[in-house]
C-alpha cells in the first residue's frame, strides 16, 4: 500500500472536524544536531495521535513544542487556533490550561502530597471547575482508581501508580488535548496495559484530543486512530495501525516488528 | 490542611519572637544611645580632639549624660564637638562647667568630660558653648627648653673665649689690662646664666605638672594618658633636667663667687695673686658647665625620641631645611 | 577562570530575571510562607546550637589573655561587639549557606532533571516565581531573623561561660553587653545580613536550576552551590565592612 505523508489520513473521517493542532514546517535544532527539519502534521479534535520513532528521534522536543516549553527555530505551531509563537506570558498560560501535560518520568512535585499535587494545577484557574478543589481532587483520583492515596507522598508510590497520578495531574483542568510523553515506558506489561486502557477510557469519558508519544507498539496498536512516524526531522509517515504494520517500508516494517517481539516475548 | 496551619502558626511565632527581641535590642542600644530621651544639644571647641567619634559619651563629672553629635573641623586650630545631653541633667550643667577630652577605662574610647566649673554660673542654654580646657601644650614646652639650651650654648662660648685669655702665658697681665672687661664679661655671663638656670628649672616645673597630672590620673594631657612608657620618659627627662639645673646652679655659684674676686676692691692685686687659682677655676667652671650643656642636649635628644614628639621635631626639621 | 566568569554571567543574569519576575503580580505569598518555613524553622537548631557554643568558646578562649593584661572586666564588651558585628551574622550565614543552599540547589536540580519544572510550567505556574523567587524572598528575610536568635544565643553562650569561671550577674553581664553596642553596631551588622541571605537564595537557586541532567549533575550543583554562596558570604561581609568604615561607623 503506498505510504501517505498527507495530514488526512483513513482510519477516522476528519471532514467536519476542527483542527486543533496545526503544525507546518517546524524546525528545531540543538547546535550542530536538527532534531526537526521540516515538520508538518495536523491533529483534529477527537483523534487519538500517536507519535512513534526511534529514541532521541526529537519525540519529546515535538510535544515541547507544541505546549512552549521549547522554542522552535521555525515553522508555525497553531494550537486550538492561537500561534504559539505569538502569546505573551498570560496568553501562554491560558492556552496551557486546555491542554494537559502527562510528563515520562510523570514529574510528580516531590515536597507535596498526592492531594497537592492534583490541586496544584487548579491554583490560577479561578472559577473554571466547578465545585471545590476537594471534590475535584477525589474525582478525578477516582477516575484513575487511586482514592486511597491522598495522602501520601509520591515517594511512597510505585512507577505504575506514579504515571496514573501524573495522568490524573494533567486532567484536573478538563483539557481539551492532553499530550502524553511515553506513558507507558519503564512498566511492565500488565501495567502498561493498565495505562493504555486508563488512557483510552478517560480519553471517552472527557472526549479530549490526543498526542501519545510512544515507541509501544501494543499502546499505538490500541490507542490510535492515527500514527505518524518520526524519522530524520520529518513526519515520515502517516497513518493508522493497519497501514503501518503492512508498510513495505524497511524502517517501519523493524520497528513495528522489533517492537511487537520485544512486547510479546 | 493542618499541617499548613500549623506550620504557618510556627512560623509566625518564630518571626514575631525575633522581631520582638529585636525590638527590645534596639530599645535597649537606643536607650544607651540617648536615642529615644529628650536631650538639647551643646557644643564645645577644643584645639585637638583625637579619638572623639560620632556616639563617643559625655560624662558629667564621671556620669553619663549624652553622646558627641558631630565633630567638625572649624579652622586649623579649632575642632568643634557637637554633643547631645539629656534634659534632666541639664539642671547640673552651668555656664561655668569645663569640657575636657578624656579616656573612658584601660583601653576605652576617648570621651567629652564635663567638670563642675567655678561657682556662680547659671543654667546652660540650647547650642551654648561650654568652656574648654586643652591638654598642655608640649610644643610650647619643647620651645622654651630648645631656647634654654640655645643660651647656654652662647654663655660656654663666652666663657671659653675668657678662659683662654686666662690661660694666655701673659695671664696675668693680660688681666690687669682687661680688668674691668673681664669683670663685666663675667657679670653678664654670670646673669646669663642665672636666667638660664631659672627657665631650665621652669620647664622642669612644667614637666614635673604632667607627670603628677600622669600619676593622679587627672587626663588633662590626653595623649599622655594611656601611655606608660611616655609617663616614664617624661619622668626620667625631668629627673635629668632637675639635675642639670642644679648643676647649672653649682656653676653659677662658682662664677659668682670668682666674680666677687675679680670685683674686690684689691681686685688686680688679688688677681695677681690667685691668678692661677682662678684661672683654674674658671676653667672647671666651664668644663662643668660644656657638661651640664650636654646633658641638656641629650634630654632634648631623648624628648626627641619619645613618639608623643617626634612629629614635632620632624615638622620643625623639615621647616629648617 | 572560566568556571569564574560563567557564574557570574549566570548569577546576573538569574539576578535580573528574579528582580523582574519577582516584583510582577501575581505573588505567591503562601509558597513563600512555606519556603520560610523550610528555610528558617528547619535551620533554627543547627544554627541554635552552633551559636552558643561559639559564644562558650569565645569566652573560653579570649578570656585568659583578657586577664593577663588586667582586662577581664572587658569580657562582656568585648563579646558583644564581636558577636554582634562578625560572629552572629557571618556564622549564621556560612551555616545557612551550607544547609539552606546546597538543600535549595539540590531539589532544583531534582526538580529539573524529574521535569517537574516543566510540569510547573504547563501548569500555568512561571517556575522563576513560584520556586525561585519565593525561595529567594525567604532565605533574604529568613537569615536575618535567625541571625538575631544567633546572636542571642551566642550571647548567651558567653553568659554560661563568663559565669562558670567567674561568677558573673547576669543582669551586669547583659547591661555591660549592651552599654558598649551603638547603632553603628547593630544596624550594618543587621544590613549585611539581609544580603548575606539573598546571595545564598540567589546562589543556591541559580545553581539548582541551571544543573545538568542526572544524578551527578545535581550533585555538583549542589556542592558548587555550596561554595560559592560561602565566598560570596565573606566577600559582602568584606564589602559591606569597606562601606561602613567609609561612612563613619567603625
Amino acid at each position: 500500500m503506498e505510504a501517505q505523508t498527507n495530514n488526512n489520513g483513513p482510519g477516522m473521517d476528519t471532514t467536519g472536524l476542527k483542527p486543533v493542532i496545526e503544525i507546518e514546517h517546524l524546525k528545531k535544532a540543538f547546535g550542530s544536531n536538527v532534531v526537526l527539519r521540516d515538520f508538518n502534521l495536523t491533529i483534529y479534535a477527537g483523534q487519538n495521535m500517536v507519535v512513534m520513532g526511534k529514541s532521541g528521534i526529537g519525540k519529546t522536543i515535538l510535544i515541547k513544542c507544541i505546549i512552549g516549553l521549547i522554542k522552535p527555530d521555525g515553522g508555525t505551531l497553531r494550537v486550538l487556533g492561537q500561534d504559539i509563537s505569538k502569546l505573551n506570558h498570560r496568553e501562554l498560560d491560558e492556552l496551557r490550561m486546555r491542554i494537559g501535560f502527562v510528563f515520562q518520568s510523570s514529574a510528580l512535585y516531590d515536597s507535596m502530597t498526592i492531594r497537592e499535587n492534583l490541586a496544584f494545577p487548579l491554583r490560577r484557574s479561578h472559577g473554571k471547575i466547578t465545585g471545590t478543589i476537594e471534590e475535584r481532587v477525589r474525582e478525578v483520583l477516582g477516575n484513575v482508581g487511586l482514592e486511597n492515596t491522598i495522602d501520601l507522598m509520591p515517594s511512597e508510590l510505585s512507577g505504575g501508580m506514579r504515571k496514573r497520578i501524573g495522568i490524573a495531574r494533567s486532567l484536573m483542568l478538563m483539557p481539551e488535548i492532553v499530550l502524553y510523553d511515553e506513558p507507558t515506558t519503564g512498566l511492565d506489561p500488565i501495567t502498561s496495559d493498565e495505562i493504555t486502557h486508563l488512557i483510552m477510557d478517560l480519553q471517552q469519558k472527557y472526549k479530549t484530543t490526543s498526542v501519545i508519544i510512544t515507541h509501544d507498539v501494543e499502546l499505538a496498536r490500541i490507542a490510535a486512530n492515527q500514527i505518524v512516524f518520526l524519522k530524520d526531522g520529518i513526519a515520515y509517515q502517516q497513518g493508522t495501525y493497519d497501514e503501518m504494520v503492512k508498510t513495505s517500508d524497511p524502517d517501519l516494517k523493524r520497528f513495528f516488528k522489533k517492537t511487537k517481539d520485544t512486547q510479546n516475548g | 490542611m493542618d499541617k499548613s496551619v500549623k506550620r504557618n502558626i510556627l512560623l509566625g511565632l518564630f518571626v514575631v519572637v525575633g522581631i520582638v527581641l529585636f525590638i527590645i535590642g534596639i530599645f535597649l542600644v537606643g536607650a544607651k544611645s540617648e536615642m529615644f530621651k529628650n536631650t538639647f544639644p551643646l557644643s564645645a571647641k577644643f584645639t585637638n580632639a583625637t579619638g572623639l567619634k560620632i556616639g563617643s559619651n559625655v560624662r558629667y563629672n564621671g556620669v553619663k549624660v549624652g553622646i558627641v553629635k558631630t565633630v567638625n573641623i572649624i579652622d586649623d586650630s579649632t575642632v568643634q564637638v557637637d554633643m547631645q545631653i539629656e534634659d534632666s541633667k541639664r539642671m547640673f550643667i552651668t555656664t561655668t562647667a569645663v569640657a575636657t577630652i578624656a579616656s573612658d577605662g584601660l583601653m576605652g574610647d576617648k570621651l567629652v568630660n564635663i567638670i563642675t566649673g567655678k561657682p556662680g554660673g547659671i543654667t546652660i542654654r540650647n547650642y551654648a558653648y561650654l568652656q574648654t580646657h586643652n591638654p598642655i601644650n608640649t610644643e610650647q614646652v619643647l620651645q622654651t627648653l630648645s631656647g634654654s639650651n640655645e643660651n647656654i650654648r652662647m654663655i660656654t662660648e663666652n666663657l671659653k673665649i675668657l678662659t683662654s685669655d686666662l690661660n694666655n702665658k701673659n695671664g696675668a697681665l693680660q688681666m690687669l689690662y682687661k680688668d674691668t672687661d673681664a669683670a663685666f664679661d663675667l657679670k653678664t655671663s654670670f646673669s646669663n646664666l642665672r636666667l638660664v638656670t631659672g627657665k631650665v628649672a621652669q620647664v622642669s616645673q612644667t614637666l614635673q605638672d604632667i607627670t603628677a597630672l600622669i600619676q593622679h590620673g587627672k587626663g588633662t594631657a590626653a595623649e599622655l594618658l594611656n601611655d606608660t612608657v611616655l609617663g616614664h620618659n617624661l619622668a626620667s627627662t625631668m629627673a635629668s633636667l632637675k639635675e642639670t639645673s642644679n648643676k647649672l646652679n653649682a656653676v653659677s655659684n662658682q662664677l659668682s663667687l670668682t666674680v666677687q674676686h675679680v670685683n674686690n676692691g684689691n681686685g688686680t692685686v688679688n688677681m695677681l695673686l690667685t691668678d692661677t687659682t682662678l684661672a683654674a677655676n674658671v676653667q672647671q667652671s666651664v668644663l662643668n658647665l660644656k657638661k651640664a650643656s650636654k646633658g641638656l642636649d641629650e634630654d632634648m635628644e631623648g624628648l626627641k625620641h619619645s613618639f608623643l614628639l617626634r612629629k614635632y621635631f620632624r615638622k620643625k626639621s623639615r621647616k629648617n631645611k | 577562570m572560566d568556571m569564574f566568569f560563567q557564574d557570574a554571567a549566570e548569577l546576573a543574569q538569574f539576578t535580573v530575571a528574579v528582580i523582574k519576575e519577582g516584583v510582577r503580580p501575581p505573588y505567591e505569598f503562601r509558597e513563600v510562607l512555606n519556603q520560610c518555613y523550610e528555610t528558617g524553622i528547619k535551620s533554627f537548631i543547627l544554627v541554635g546550637i552552633t551559636a552558643f557554643i561559639l559564644g562558650l568558646v569565645l569566652i573560653m578562649q579570649s578570656r585568659p589573655t583578657l586577664v593577663e593584661f588586667g582586662a577581664g572586666s572587658f569580657l562582656p564588651a568585648m563579646s558583644s561587639v564581636s558577636i554582634v558585628r562578625e560572629i552572629g551574622p557571618l556564622v549564621t550565614a556560612l551555616i545557612c549557606a551550607g544547609k539552606i543552599g546546597s538543600g535549595i540547589s539540590a531539589e532544583l536540580g531534582s526538580m529539573k532533571v524529574t521535569e517537574q519544572i516543566d510540569a510547573m510550567e504547563v501548569s500555568g505556574t512561571n517556575p522563576f516565581k513560584f520556586l525561585i523567587a519565593t525561595r529567594i524572598m525567604a532565605t533574604t528575610l529568613m537569615i536575618p531573623v535567625l541571625t538575631l536568635y544567633a546572636i542571642l544565643i551566642a550571647l548567651t553562650g558567653a553568659f554560661t561561660a563568663a559565669s562558670i569561671t567567674d561568677q558573673v550577674n547576669i543582669g551586669f553581664f547583659f547591661n555591660r553587653v549592651f552599654d558598649t553596642l551603638k547603632f553603628s553596631d547593630v544596624i550594618p551588622s543587621f544590613t549585611k545580613t539581609f544580603f548575606f541571605g539573598f546571595a545564598i537564595g540567589l546562589v543556591g537557586c541559580t545553581k539548582g536550576y541551571n544543573s545538568k541532567k542526572g544524578t551527578e549533575g545535581v550533585g555538583k550543583a549542589a556542592n558548587a552551590s555550596v561554595v560559592i554562596a560561602m565566598l560570596s558570604v565573606i566577600v559582602i561581609d568584606m564589602v559591606v565592612t569597606r562601606i561602613t568604615a567609609m561612612l563613619g561607623y567603625l
